[in-house]
């Protein structure tokens, strides 16, 4: 599950991870699109993995957790842009939202854009010090986006999710 | 409903009715139905819809959203709701997005125990979202244009500092260069009485006379730099520019060009420094980079609401166009005996009034060169 503020980039990184592209022309999504991909067994993953992404529109904001999408949900991961503030914050909101909805699901941040100037700005006190895995990612060049996604699986996989 | 007869079994004139308008709704596109089985398989369906649903297969090879959600879907026969809904949903595969689709679950008491609803998005809904996607749009444009903006400013801020830094550093230079530079040629001198006119075999005498030659260059540059650097920062003054540029008409070395001043020349409150350095700077050009032992040269200007137009117009050999840009460059010179600083000079002073300087010559055509001003008669300090 892909979960964020509007414009963070969350079809981004779902694009780049599934089809290793980057569309440069914002298309908002609106409700939730759904896509399929799976890591090979060996090379970098060395379970294989089968992935179904549901890409969240943004204006969902807290809502998404009360929704049946995220119910059999094995994990989140959280996407902000590192160039906007308030992203950031209601990453914090919704990873700590998310796992009490959801104990003992995988939660993940990703803080995106890492490409962008503005990129060096700090992260929130709340973000640096959280007990949620966070990862600098950048959907345009793919920076992290793959390795988000191996750590997310090898996580689901220790869990039994 | 009602149904026409007494013992309530449906009229089969209105059923025929009903089934043909849910036939032309299926095949509009309307709605579509899904029966599955208890491990929701796909057993039959109805409606153009889902036409790309396989039959006799699970319905998850189909359909990637219902993937996790088999055992929800099993739920519903003992639910009180009976009904699971999933709004709005997608699949985006490498070929693009797929329909987007109202999905609708229940559970029925058949042999197939599940059914399927899909419908389409309600039009007014994509309206509503068509809207929503182009306010969101222009908010995710706004931001990113508001940081960039802060980005370029950051950036402005760090490029004027760089400058200031930078001037700074060659006024320093050429300050404290100009002392030892002056030493050298004190020394010149000594050296060149030491010897007498016919010292050595006569090339040591040369050879000063070159090394002379050099640092009275290369003192000149450094005056020119230091000038170029340290200038531009007056305060504002009233001047009659008129009586200005007569001044420095009288002050330059008298040659065989005629110099004319034509056009209207106010009194202004401006920076007087920059001001005089301009005028005199593209006045010695016009002489000094004249080919010719005669010729004509028009300084003018004309008094608009908010500027002077200034021009220097010279029928000399003129600036080929490949040059036009760089001359007004540091230490980028022509020819002559000028060290290069004259132009970079003006336009630096230009600059600090707030006005512009353009050049207009085209030697393939025709004789001369037109620089032209725009002083503003509004100094921004």
């Amino acid at each position: 599950m892909l979960l964020g503020d509007i414009g963070v980039g969350k079809s981004s990184i779902a694009r780049r991870l599934v089809f290793d592209k980057f569309d440069t022309v914002y298309k908002p999504t609106l409700g939730v699109d759904v896509y399929g991909y799976e890591l090979e067994d060996g090379t970098d993953c060395s379970h294989g993995a089968k992935f179904i992404i549901w890409d969240t529109d943004g204006n969902f904001g807290d809502s998404i957790l009360s929704h049946v999408y995220i119910k059999h949900a094995a994990g989140a991961l959280v996407v902000g842009d590192i160039t906007r503030r308030s992203t950031l914050d209601t990453m914090v909101r919704l990873g700590e939202s998310f796992l009490n909805a959801m104990p003992g699901r995988y939660c993940g941040y990703l803080v995106n854009k890492c490409d962008l100037p503005g990129a060096q700005a700090s992260l929130p006190h709340e973000l640096e010090h959280s007990p949620i895995p966070l990862v600098k990612t950048s959907a345009k060049t793919g920076e992290n986006v793959r390795r988000a996604f191996l750590g997310a699986a090898d996580a689901i996989r220790r869990r039994g999710l | 409903m009602q149904y026409a007869d007494a013992d309530s079994r449906p009229d089969p004139a209105m059923v025929e009715a009903l089934l043909k308008a849910n036939k032309l709704l299926a095949d509009r596109g309307v709605y579509a139905l899904v029966w599955l089985d208890d491990d929701i398989v796909v057993r039959r369906r109805y409606g153009r819809l889902v036409d790309f649903i396989a039959v006799d297969a699970p319905l998850v090879d189909s359909m990637l959203p219902v993937v996790g959600l088999e055992e929800e879907i099993k739920a519903l026969k003992s639910s009180e709701r009976g009904v699971l809904r999933l709004p709005n949903v997608a699949t985006i595969t490498e070929d693009g997005p797929g329909p987007r689709l109202n999905l609708l679950f229940y559970a029925l008491a058949t042999d197939t125990p599940f059914m399927m609803i899909v419908a389409p998005a309600p039009t007014a809904a994509n309206l509503e979202m068509e809207l929503a996607q182009q306010v969101r749009a222009r908010m995710i444009a706004e931001t990113e244009l508001a940081a960039k903006s802060q980005a370029l400013a950051r950036a402005n801020a760090e490029l004027t500092s760089a400058n200031a830094n930078l001037e700074q550093f060659a006024a320093i230079v050429s300050h404290d260069l100009k002392a030892p530079m002056r030493a050298v040629r004190y020394l010149v001198n000594e050296i060149e009485t030491a010897i007498g006119p016919c010292g050595g075999n006569g090339t040591a005498a040369l050879k000063l006379q070159q090394l002379r030659r050099q640092t009275g260059r290369l003192s000149s540059m450094l005056s020119t730099l230091l000038h170029y650097v340290t200038t531009g920062t007056d305060s504002v003054e009233t001047v009659d520019t008129g009586k200005l540029m007569a001044e420095i008409l009288r002050s330059l070395p008298k040659t065989g060009l005629e110099i004319e001043l034509a056009g209207n020349w106010p009194s202004v409150r401006t920076l007087v420094a920059p001001l005089d350095t301009t005028l005199r700077n593209l006045t010695e050009n016009a002489i000094k980079h004249h080919d010719r032992a005669s010729g004509h040269v028009v300084v003018s200007c004309i008094e608009t609401d908010d500027a002077l137009e200034i021009s220097v117009a010279d029928d000399g050999p003129g600036i080929d166009p490949e040059h036009q840009e760089s001359i007004f460059l540091p230490f980028r010179t022509l020819g002559g005996d000028g060290g290069g600083m004259g132009l970079a000079i003006v336009q630096k002073m230009v600059d600090a009034a707030g006005g512009s300087i353009s050049v207009d010559s085209d030697p393939a055509q025709r004789r001369g060169t037109i620089f032209r001003v725009k002083w503003p008669k509004t100094i921004a300090l």
